[in-house]
């Protein structure tokens, strides 16, 4: 009886392990494979038998991306506009979920559900629309446009985590710091946001992957590298005559290492505001 | 210091009204408790007298000047809360600091305030300490310390206690009484622990359902009740109640009431009532205490839980009509499981109410009576 336990405790436990490892094999395969593909020379890329491990490796691909296509611009671009956005995001999803979770307000889901249903239309309905009023007030090819269409589409999402965060929070806190003296700006600086700071970490980072990933707004409103973003440029890779594989994955791996950075470095902060309040306290 | 006053306050959520039209008046540095159970309002009453709940209808004064419309922080009140509602990312100092520095307080003043207290409160260990640091009972002082500095008219304690062991709730009881001495400020106290209200406050305001059944000091309460909610709800262990009829009334002196249970069982008190007829039906309430054994005594049972706690033993006797009394003796008398035993009543334990369970009052001059016979056994 015990060893038939002992037995199929050992073989659920084995089952799971070799679970768990093709998932993590499953999802970081294709980068393993981009930064394989960075690192091989283009003929060895069209070979008959690819190779997991480049050989010999080089380092072509990155001088390429950084000397002739000059790819540091759209890096910087990248930055200035999800940066702005996430910044931007936190400071209006924060008051706007603070007054949805902490004020008295009358219809406070009827508001939340207008806010989500602003994340539910299909992107490529409203290009058209946005590209002739970006035209009109003379934004095109700007930083602004980029950042005004990131934040709107990123506000929604904001908005309703940081909402979901803040009412984990007792009100009694509010309560207490209202006795205190503090009116509702000071409550929410003071008091609130330094509760929450996991919450906007977790916050910040999902509206600034979502700035730094987005391709359809930036290349429809951007021309050019002074104001192209990183997909754009990567797109850009490409053309007419030939697809330079090596240096797209150089490019991927390059872009990709400063958000696994971010999320290695607020790791602890993801996880606690991803599970805050899923149990009680 | 101030005084406060309630005028006719009631509460509406909606159609449900959950207070109503409370009236009372708190002196300038006396400590009042709000009592009662569950969902009587109390926590409602002291909200609103904070100015966290607004007021549906009435008025509440504080030191003369009606509030109903006055934000919190221009009330000159600090409130306790329950749950503490500490301020997790400030430590002890900037928890009881906070109020000050949102006051303007120059920084030397408010640091003066905040030793001060924490010195009150034996917190000046702490002052660096974050509130995940300490103990239930540290937590607790921060929050009355959080209050203190403000030096606030008033004091309101939101059931402060009833998050800590019980060791510890008496400890914190004795510090709140010993603060309130200290300071001498107006204090209200909301809690549904009937001993820590008998024994803080100095006047007790029992509510159910939104009303106000008594205010009256704790011995008042406990030896006056005013209805059978009152007499049930405070002491522990409670009233013993049946159902009797009244048998006889001896009006000339000595005066003398002769009350029967349904069991047939017939007990006398020496004292007359006012507006009590022969063979009216009462509510006949006898403190635990009250019932004393005695072999000529005229109520009969067995004993059926003997339960000692040290100094007093608690005994649950079954009486031959059916009821069940429970009766309190001081040290720990060797009673066992089913023995017979004959209690006798005394008349300062002994309460009447009618049917509509309001308190059938005693003669006003034997009232004088057993006050001085209670005094001398005191």
């Amino acid at each position: 009886m015990m060893a038939s336990l002992s037995l199929r405790m050992a073989v659920g436990r084995t089952l799971l392990t070799v679970a768990a490892v093709l998932i993590v094999v499953w999802s970081v395969a294709p980068f393993l494979w981009q930064v394989s593909t960075a690192f091989q020379e283009d003929r060895l890329l069209t070979a008959a038998t690819p190779s997991l491990l480049p050989s010999p490796p080089t380092l072509d691909h990155l001088a390429n991306i950084f000397g002739e296509k000059q790819f540091q611009l759209y890096i910087v671009n990248s930055t200035i506009v999800a940066g702005s956005t996430a910044l931007i995001c936190l400071a209006i999803g924060a008051a706007a979920a603070f007054a949805l979770a902490r004020l008295r307000m009358r219809n406070r889901f009827g508001i939340l559900s207008v806010i989500l249903s602003v994340s539910m239309f299909p992107q490529i309905a409203i290009v058209a629309p946005l590209y002739l009023i970006a035209a009109a007030a003379g934004l095109m090819n700007t930083y602004t446009v980029l950042i005004i269409i990131y934040v709107a589409l990123g506000l929604p999402l904001v908005i309703w985590v940081l909402f979901g965060y803040f009412q984990t929070i007792p009100l009694e806190i509010d309560e207490a710091a209202t006795m205190d003296g503090a009116g509702p700006l000071r409550l929410l600086v003071s008091v609130i946001v330094p509760m929450s700071l996991p919450g906007f970490v977790t916050t910040g980072l999902l509206a600034f992957i979502m700035a730094w990933n987005e391709f359809m707004f930036a290349l429809s409103f951007t021309s050019g590298i002074k104001r192209q973003t990183i997909p754009v440029g990567i797109a850009n890779f490409t053309n007419l005559y030939y697809v330079p594989w090596g240096d797209i994955a150089a490019a991927s791996v390059v872009v990709t290492l400063p958000l696994v950075v971010l999320v290695l470095i607020f790791q602890r902060y993801i996880i606690e505001g991803l599970t805050q309040g899923a149990v009680k306290e | 210091m101030a005084a406060v006053t309630l005028k006719s306050v009631s509460k509406s959520y909606g159609l449900a009204k959950v207070v109503h039209g409370i009236e009372f008046a708190i002196e300038d540095g006396e400590f009042v408790v709000l009592v009662g159970p569950s969902g009587c309002g109390k926590s409602t009453l002291l909200r609103m007298i904070a100015g966290l709940e607004p007021i549906t209808s009435g008025e509440v004064v504080i030191d003369g000047q009606i509030v109903n419309d006055i934000p919190p922080k221009y009330r000159d009140i600090a409130m306790v809360f329950q749950s503490y509602a500490l301020y997790p990312h400030m430590t002890v100092a900037g928890n009881m600091g906070f109020a000050l520095k949102l006051a303007g307080l120059p920084k030397a003043e408010a640091a003066t305030r905040i030793l001060k207290a924490a010195e009150i409160l034996g917190l000046g260990d702490l002052l660096d300490r974050y509130p995940r640091q300490l103990s239930g009972g540290q937590r607790q002082r921060v929050a009355m310390g959080r209050a203190i500095v403000r030096d606030p008219s008033v004091f309101l304690f939101d059931e402060p206690l009833s998050n800590l062991d019980a060791a510890l709730r008496m400890q914190m009881r004795v510090e709140i009484a010993e603060l309130h001495q200290r300071l001498g400020t107006t204090m209200i106290y909301v809690t549904h622990d009937q001993t820590e209200a008998m024994t803080l406050a100095d006047r007790i305001v029992v509510l159910n359902r939104g009303c106000v059944e008594q205010v009256a000091t704790p011995i008042e309460l406990y030896t006056r009740p005013a209805n059978l909610f009152v007499a049930r709800f405070i002491g522990s262990p409670p009233l013993n109640l049946a159902e009797a009829d009244i048998a006889a009334i001896t009006a000339d002196s000595p005066r003398s009431t002769e009350i029967v249970l349904k069991d047939g069982t017939k007990l006398t008190v020496d004292c007359g009532y006012e507006r009590l007829s022969v063979g009216q039906t009462v509510q006949l309430g006898i403190r635990p205490e009250a019932l004393l054994p005695a072999d000529d005594g005229p109520i009969a049972g067995r004993v059926q839980i003997v339960e000692p706690l040290g100094g007093l033993t608690l005994l649950h006797v079954r009486l031959d009509g059916g009821d069940t009394f429970i009766v309190q003796l001081t040290g720990a008398a060797g009673w066992r499981l089913g023995s017979p035993i004959r209690l006798k009543a005394e008349t300062s334990g002994v309460h009447l109410f009618d049917s509509a369970g309001q308190r059938i009052p005693q003669l006003p001059d034997d009232v004088a009576l057993l006050a001085r016979r209670v005094g001398a056994v005191s």
